[in-house]
């Protein structure tokens, strides 16, 4: 192999040697492999750019087919019909808030609680609890059974009643266990062996090595809270405790029907019916959120240049 | 190993012996339940909600066996002898949509299944961490969207008059095709804009993984003039190895769903002898009759063929790893 | 006080006496059984998050009775459906379903008598008009009594669809339509969209639709104009086609002294082998089979597309619905410039076949009002006089109950009580007021025609008429025989085949119209097959049905 030295190109802390060294393979590979991730991410980018851009256009324009690339005619006019009184979206937008940040926390606590004990392969009981908890994820007594729970537990139209019956769920559990079955034991057994009890050992070792799974459970929860609306809809009642999604799906709903030929005459001379523009910006505004949030989960996810791994 | 393997090897005339093995593993067995004496604390935790909260409405699934009558609730209704299954069985098209769901579902084992993986590795051999982290933040976007919006967005992309994939037939001279009336098609085209939906998505757990990689292997891997590619397949993925098998096997696990919301707003009738799987079948039965019960039964069905099918999956798995749902 | 005073009070006193005693006994009856305030929980959802509405609080003052939403919306199917599952059901629900509700025991029977006793306007409207309205929602087997009271809604019942295309184009290419200036009736207040009664004939369209494929009606320089528009639901693009063979959609018919369905008959199939025939011309829109009504409508807008053959003429001269056809073949610009679309009758066919399904076989036995069992008979005789009063009773009183207080929550588009009411923007009700000011619920609607002229803006209005009394009953498709009361299996048999009926009818329909198969060699399997999966069952159940030309005149006969 060839160690033509290519000092390396791009910004940032500088890289330990091993990573500057590059052969002319190397490059070619690099810009085929830019150039590849360039196509796919523009391809991928596109839908989303043109709803921000419908959404952001006049009723003309939206309904203007073929490539939307620019705004020509722009306006707020969409957000503003979304976010005027079809129901206090602020408020929604709380709800929302208040059931993704609580029950992300408490969801991620119980997972680990669940993933810690089962990363023990001599735990006895271990499989018996896996299989218990298998069974969960393939089996479901319905949405009858469910609603009667919640309502014998007197938590019909409760906030809780959107956050509880998903804090443990199998499939995080698993692949939270399957993580912390990679990270090395000696840590442990040594701090064990010091006196420690398996909750010091959990908070002040396990968690901090831990944090990419975490962050990625945590993420996959925020974003089921965020994007849940079913449960809304069978659980909540008054209209103060509606979460976001649920409020958009029936303006969207809401929308449909006025455009039923037998209900004509509940639309008024001032509503038109909301179009493209309007659908663009509820979509915006749904998803808007959490993808301003992933940014600052990301930095776990995204191997930096920091040195060396935590060892024990 | 876990959980006390009773029964020990037992040669004949080793009587003693086995007590004393017996002995020692209840011994063993003591002095573990002492150690982690907390972590079954932990433990409750998700236990009792599991428990609560999906063991206890579970009797709700009898309803598949059961003509539910709501005035009666679920206990009260009667029992149908199978009804729904042989309605379910008897159907004229359960041959193809069975084979449907099983194509698709392979195909998207197959080629989606790797994606992501894939993606997550090119991601990683990227230098700058910029770009990186702008690329996989886009990546994500299309996960976000529901199909409804999708699959008007990919109707116009792909329409014969106005879409862009029609533009360049017209260049090359001939008339575009109707791409999504094109039975040979459609299943292709499933598969590829399922993986564009979720690729970007599916990359962070794999990424989460990837992060967690000790620098220093590379770093002595490099040293042993180890190149870009043999890194990887030695260093890089092996470590992913535990995450790709259990996702692996969880995803054999829901083989009989193949992708309804996608399916369901991009599919229609010139196409359904390639895209009728079993969800869009059962939706047009619910919009006739929202036979609840009939509904459960189907996924019933469903989910035991699929919990077989991951068992199987699982053992074929331990037979080469040690990675696997337990 | 001067002398001359006093009796002059004593006068004025004891006149003011009687009429104090008059007006307190007026007021008495006003409020009817308002002897004692009683609660009733109805199935409504008041949108914007309030407790209460306008209306509502009026229906309490005039009745008594306190209406207490229970915060679901007919059209959250989910969540009707768990009410209905859970039992918690209010006193009055209202859904389609009501035969299942019935027999689910979750609900009472309502006997005519109740109904006449209480429902007074009601009942009259029933005899006057629709006897056959005693006939709908009865429990089978028992003469008089009932799971429901029936809602009317004479707004859609009749036929709807009709043609409409680019008249200037027409003319362009030379094959207008005849008489334009001279027959034309204005279908809204811009002009976008005048009627013509001429029958055209299918012929003659054909040749309007090869014109406008290849003779570049629009005079852009391109010949890219759709000839005929069309989408993915056949009610919205077909059913005007098919009405030139003598075929409703959706209905049974006689043909040839048999009973048979409309999808199967030979009617259908000449159908189908036109439009393939087109098809394969390339005077259909190519993408027609996936596109969806919204991206089609566009099309229109986007005046890409010639004629379109499935234009629902109850849409027109609504605000709300000017991207949608008939408003949308021009815009205002357009019309200022001098482009003009007609709308014409459904075309003529061979033999003279001509029209379009009924939109609703029959004004009544749609929507009803059901009442929880819980409920006992004062209840109910006190429910069913607030409901009589609030939509069979006064004009105001069915005009505030759609639409809340006159002057804050909707305006008057022309004279007060003589023209359409608009809705005022919720915004823009001044404050002090509730946000929400009618009901609260739509269903079951009561649409009388005497009352159009308060839901219709003007030209709409115009046009119902047409439609309801003039030539445009002579346009409608109506099915041989109904099973109204239910007395079949029918519903039974759609429930078990229903999906692999629909299925086979689909399949064939799409790959029939877009020429991937070919028609006259593949009718007779695909006829075997409907039939063999449910559809032979489901003309057998039919054909035990009443026949519909009698049952529209409340005549039962089988």
């Amino acid at each position: 192999m060839e160690s033509g030295r290519i000092p390396a190109a791009s910004a940032g802390p500088r890289k330990p040697p091993w990573m500057r060294r590059k052969t002319r393979g190397d490059v070619v590979f690099d810009v085929c492999n830019a150039a590849f991730l360039v196509l796919f991410a523009l391809s991928v980018v596109y839908p989303f750019w043109t709803t921000i851009v419908t959404s952001l256009s006049t009723e003309k324009e939206a309904t203007e087919m073929g490539l939307r690339i620019w705004i020509r005619d722009w306006t707020l006019n969409s957000y503003r019909f979304a976010l005027s009184g079809y129901g206090n979206v602020g408020r929604a937008y709380l709800n929302s808030i208040f059931r993704t940040a609580v029950g992300t926390v408490l969801a991620v606590i119980v997972t680990i609680l669940g993933a810690f004990p089962l990363s023990k392969r001599d735990l006895p009981g271990r499989n018996a609890v896996t299989v218990f908890i298998l069974i969960t994820m393939f089996f479901s007594g319905g949405l009858i059974p469910s609603y009667l729970l919640i309502r014998s537990l007197g938590l019909i139209d409760s906030r809780w009643a959107l956050i509880l019956p998903s804090l443990a769920a199998g499939f995080h559990i698993i692949i939270m266990r399957n993580f912390f079955m990679t990270v090395d034991k000696a840590c442990e057994e040594s701090a064990f062996m010091d006196g420690a009890n398996y909750l010091q050992i959990l908070l002040r070792i396990i968690v901090p090595l831990s944090k990419p799974v975490i962050a990625t459970v945590a993420l996959w929860v925020a974003v089921g809270h965020w994007n849940a609306w079913f449960d809304a809809l069978i659980y909540i009642n008054s209209e103060k405790k509606l979460v976001l999604q649920l409020l958009l799906r029936r303006l969207i709903q809401e929308m449909t029907l006025l455009s039923d030929p037998m209900n004509s005459f509940m639309a008024s001379e001032n509503t038109r019916i909301p179009s493209e523009g309007v659908k663009s910006a509820i979509v915006i505004l749904t998803i808007g959120p959490i993808v301003a949030l992933y940014p600052f989960l990301q930095k776990y996810f995204i191997k930096g240049v920091f040195m060396g791994s935590l060892k024990g | 190993m876990i959980g006390g393997r009773r029964g020990a090897s037992a040669h004949a005339g080793g009587g003693e012996a086995v007590v004393v093995i017996d002995d020692m593993r209840r011994r063993d067995l003591r002095r573990r339940l002492n150690k982690y004496w907390m972590l079954y604390i932990f433990l409750a935790v998700p236990v009792v909600l599991l428990a609560l909260f999906h063991y206890v409405p579970l009797y709700g699934i009898q309803i598949a066996f059961k003509d539910y009558r709501i005035g009666v609730g679920i206990w009260g209704s009667q029992w149908n002898n199978f009804q729904h299954f042989k309605d379910f069985f008897g159907t004229p098209y359960f041959g193809r949509i069975m084979r449907n769901t099983l194509l698709i579902s392979f195909q998207r084992l197959l080629f989606g299944f790797p994606a992501p993986i894939i993606l997550a590795l090119l991601l990683n051999e990227v230098g700058s961490i910029h770009f990186k982290r702008v690329v996989q933040t886009i990546s994500y976007l299309p996960h976000f969207m529901s199909w409804v919006v999708l699959a008007a967005i990919l109707t116009e992309v792909l329409s014969p008059q106005r879409g862009i994939v029609a533009y360049f037939y017209t260049l090359l001279g001939k008339q575009p095709p109707n791409l999504l009336m094109e039975a040979a098609l459609f299943q292709p085209l499933l598969i590829l804009t399922g993986i564009w939906q979720g690729v970007g998505w599916g990359t962070v757990v794999y990424l989460a993984a990837i992060s967690s990689i000790d620098l220093e292997l590379y770093e002595s891997a490099s040293i042993d003039g180890a190149g870009r590619l043999q890194r990887a397949v030695y260093i890089t993925i092996p470590a992913l190895y535990p995450m790709i098998t259990i996702l692996f096997i969880l995803q054999t696990g829901g083989i009989l769903n193949a992708g309804f919301d996608q399916i369901f707003n991009l599919y229609n009738p010139i196409v359904y002898e390639v895209s009728d799987i079993i969800d869009t079948y059962v939706y047009r039965v619910g919009l006739i009759d929202r036979r609840y019960d009939f509904s459960t039964a189907v996924g019933l069905f469903k989910n035991v063929f699929g919990v077989l099918l991951l068992l199987l999956t699982n053992a074929v798995v331990k037979r080469f790893s040690e990675n696997g749902i337990w | 006080m001067s002398r001359k005073t006093v009796p002059l009070l004593l006068l004025l006193l004891a006149a003011a006496l009687p009429l104090g005693v008059w007006a307190k006994g007026k007021a008495e009856k006003d409020n009817g059984a308002a002897e004692k305030p009683i609660e009733v929980s109805y199935m409504i959802r008041i949108k914007s998050g309030e407790d209460t509405t306008w209306f509502l609080q009026e229906v309490e003052k005039a009745t008594g009775v306190r209406i207490k939403p229970n915060g679901i919306d007919a059209n959250d199917r989910e969540k009707v459906a768990t009410m209905l599952a859970t039992g918690d059901l209010p006193d009055v629900v209202v859904q389609q379903d009501n035969y299942q509700l019935y027999k689910d025991g979750l609900t009472r029977a309502i006997s005519r008598a109740a109904i006449e006793k209480n429902m007074p306007g009601l009942t009259g409207r029933l005899n006057r008009d629709y006897p056959s309205g005693w006939l709908t929602f009865r429990i089978q087997g028992k003469q008089d009594e009932y799971v429901a009271v029936t809602g009317i809604s004479e707004s859609s019942f009749a036929n709807l669809w009709y043609v409409e295309l680019r008249q200037d184009w027409a003319e362009k290419v030379g094959l207008g339509v005849p008489n334009f200036d001279a027959k034309k009736v204005p279908m809204d207040r811009w002009g976008r969209a005048y009627y013509v009664e001429e029958n055209m004939s299918l012929e003659w369209f054909e040749k309007l639709l090869f014109a406008f494929r290849d003779k570049d009606p629009d005079g852009n320089g391109k010949n890219d104009t759709i000839p005929l528009g069309a989408n993915k639901l056949f009610a919205h693009s077909w059913t005007t086609l098919l009405g030139a063979f003598g075929v409703g959609q959706g209905y049974n018919l006689m043909e040839n002294g048999k009973l048979t369905e409309w999808n199967v008959s030979n009617g259908y199939k000449e159908f189908l082998k036109l439009v393939q025939r087109w098809y394969k011309a390339g005077l259909v829109d190519r993408e027609f089979a996936n596109l969806d009504v919204t991206p089609a409508w566009q099309k229109i807008e986007k005046h890409i597309v010639g004629a379109f053959a499935g234009v629902n003429v109850d849409y027109a001269d609504t605000e709300a619905t000017k991207s949608r056809p008939p408003n949308s073949f021009l815009n205002d610009e357009d019309v200022k410039a001098g482009a003009k679309a007609v709308v014409i009758p459904p075309l003529v066919g061979p033999g003279g076949k001509q029209g379009g399904p009924i939109y609703s076989t029959l004004p009544i036995g749609v929507y009803g009002w059901a009442v929880s069992k819980k409920v006992d008979d004062a209840k109910l005789a006190r429910i069913l006089s607030m409901i009589d009063w609030m939509r069979a009773g006064s004009n105001e009183t069915w005009v505030s109950s759609l639409y809340g207080q006159e002057n804050v929550h909707f305006k008057w588009q022309g004279e007060a009580w003589k023209s359409a009411a608009l809705p005022v923007d919720q915004k823009d009700i001044p404050a002090g007021n509730t946000k929400i000011g009618d009901f609260g619920s739509v269903y079951p609607v009561y649409r009388t025609q005497d009352r159009f002229q308060f839901i219709y803006p003007e030209w709409n209005n115009r046009f119902k008429d047409y439609i309801l009394h003039g030539n445009g009953r002579k346009y409608e498709i109506v099915p041989y025989r109904l099973d109204l009361m239910n007395e079949t299996k029918l519903t039974d048999v759609r429930k078990k085949y229903g999906a692999t009926m629909d299925t086979i009818r689909d399949e064939f329909m799409f790959k029939a119209m877009t020429g991937a198969l070919d028609i006259d060699k593949e009718w007779d399997g695909y006829v075997a097959e409907w039939l063999k999966n449910g559809g032979q069952e489901s003309l057998n159940e039919s054909a035990k049905a009443p026949l519909y030309d009698e049952l529209r005149k409340g005549i039962v006969k089988y």
